[in-house]
């Protein structure tokens, strides 16, 4: 805990002083941030373009909006080694990400899905897909489209068979 | 750690008077709208098979109904089953009333056994063996040919009809092996049936109504599909490459004679990438 006060204490100022560089991420509606490279290079994506030298300017974070990047920006903060003092303080913390009660959750759970994967941010993926998992757990075919606003494009026949053709098999 | 810290640790945010004007203009038709609207369709489908592998495989199966998409992808990861027992002889039993009945299978992912449900009118009077990409094979149990052949994927229950084979006498006297999953009808699969006891092969495509017999001059005891291509390996342990087009023909690929003794037993397996030839000497 201690360690991580010092290292923040040194990065604190607004310029890149001392050794922690910060980049510029903007959205796709247009909001900057600037984030500390350290904790962006969690982003597989990010530490792709740093390691290439091709961090220096703004790096535009396409089909992320401001809100969902900021989330992530709070998700790599809590997942900088020493940012939380035990696991269970942060799966605690996670946990308001890997369930879906509503439809305005799995909104955000979307967002941040698409923005998990367009970064390659593999903690992130792996805690949004397995809320999406959950979401899908014991529901119907058609609340699984209902929930999910998804329109079926089987034709008629195709559904029938699909049917019949799926569920002899758990079927007592 | 203090509200404060965390205030700290938190990104800065600035955004230009420009940018500004340009997101009101945008947001200006549903004001309160902040979010690009996406739904699961728009999902990358490389993020749907992280998904759907995180699920048992009874809601996999309810997934594969909801859209043409995910149900293609379901297909791709299917589990991939053994055959552990074969039930089709209890079946044939009068007085059995029974409905549905169980085959026990091998989940070769999770490595563990499951017993699943099929219908008694895929079971009924047929011989069950494994085949390719943890599809079975069942064969009718009539006394003379021709019998009806048919694989089986015990997971989704997908059944595929090949022609009828005239060739064997009991069930257990015919294997199928593919060239890729038949789950992929874009794929183009090629069948193969192998007549162990005659040694002699046929070939089709899906939807064809008879097998092509194939003849290719050689002791072949064994074959398999590698990496898009056909191997044979023969009784002396010569592994050939089998061509399968209007004149069958099978090129031997070792150089030296192989050393190996002459048994009867030879089998070509694949593991971990690896063509292997395993010899059975006793």
């Amino acid at each position: 805990m201690s360690t991580a006060a010092t290292a923040d204490a040194s990065s604190s100022g607004d310029t890149t002083e001392g050794s922690v560089r910060l980049l510029t991420l903007q959205s796709e509606d247009g909001e900057v941030f600037e984030v500390k490279e350290t904790i962006a290079t969690q982003s597989v994506t990010i530490k792709g373009m740093v390691d290439d030298d091709c961090a220096t300017s703004t790096i535009p974070v396409c089909n992320v909006t401001g809100r969902t990047l900021a989330m992530v920006i709070e998700w790599w903060n809590k997942h900088e080694i020493g940012a939380v003092s035990n696991e269970k303080e942060l799966k605690e913390w996670e946990s308001q990400f890997d369930t879906i009660d509503d439809k305005s959750d799995r909104d955000d759970v979307y967002d941040l899905l698409m923005a998990a994967n367009y970064l390659n941010i593999p903690t992130l993926l792996d805690c949004c897909t397995s809320a999406v998992a959950e979401a899908i757990k014991g529901k119907s075919t058609d609340e699984m489209r209902e929930f999910f606003d998804i329109k079926s494009d089987f034709d008629e026949k195709e559904e029938d068979a699909l049917r019949k053709e799926n569920q002899w098999a758990f079927e007592n | 750690m203090s509200d404060q810290e965390v205030q700290q640790l938190s990104a800065k945010k600035k955004r230009s008077s420009h940018q500004q004007e340009e997101v009101q203009q945008r947001q200006q038709p549903s004001a309160k709208k902040k979010r690009i609207d996406t739904t699961m369709s728009d999902l990358p489908r490389e993020v749907l098979p992280i998904i759907f592998r995180k699920l048992t495989d009874h809601d996999m199966l309810v997934c594969a109904q909801v859209c043409v998409t995910w149900e293609s992808e379901v297909r791709s990861i299917l589990p991939q089953y053994l055959l552990l027992t074969n039930l089709s002889e209890k079946l044939g039993h009068p007085h059995n009333q029974v409905q549905h009945s169980f085959i026990t299978l091998f989940n070769t992912h999770s490595k563990k056994k499951q017993e699943m449900h099929l219908p008694k009118l895929f079971l009924e009077g047929r011989y069950f063996s494994s085949s390719s990409f943890g599809w079975l094979l069942t064969v009718t149990h009539n006394r003379n040919p021709p019998h009806q052949v048919h694989l089986l994927n015990p997971f989704s229950g997908q059944r595929i009809e090949l022609p009828p084979s005239t060739q064997h006498q009991s069930p257990q006297d015919l294997r199928v092996i593919m060239s890729t999953n038949p789950s992929d009808a874009a794929a183009n699969c090629l069948f193969l049936a192998i007549y162990p006891t005659r040694r002699t092969f046929g070939i089709c495509r899906q939807g064809q109504k008879s097998w092509t017999s194939l003849d290719f001059h050689s002791p072949i005891l064994d074959v398999i599909f590698y990496e898009g291509a056909l191997y044979g390996v023969d009784t002396f342990g010569y592994l050939c490459h089998l061509i399968c087009g209007l004149k069958p023909e099978a090129i031997n690929l070792n150089e030296q004679s192989p050393d190996t003794t002459c048994t009867t037993s030879k089998y070509l397996v694949e593991l971990n990438g690896d063509l292997l030839l395993v010899e059975r000497l006793f």
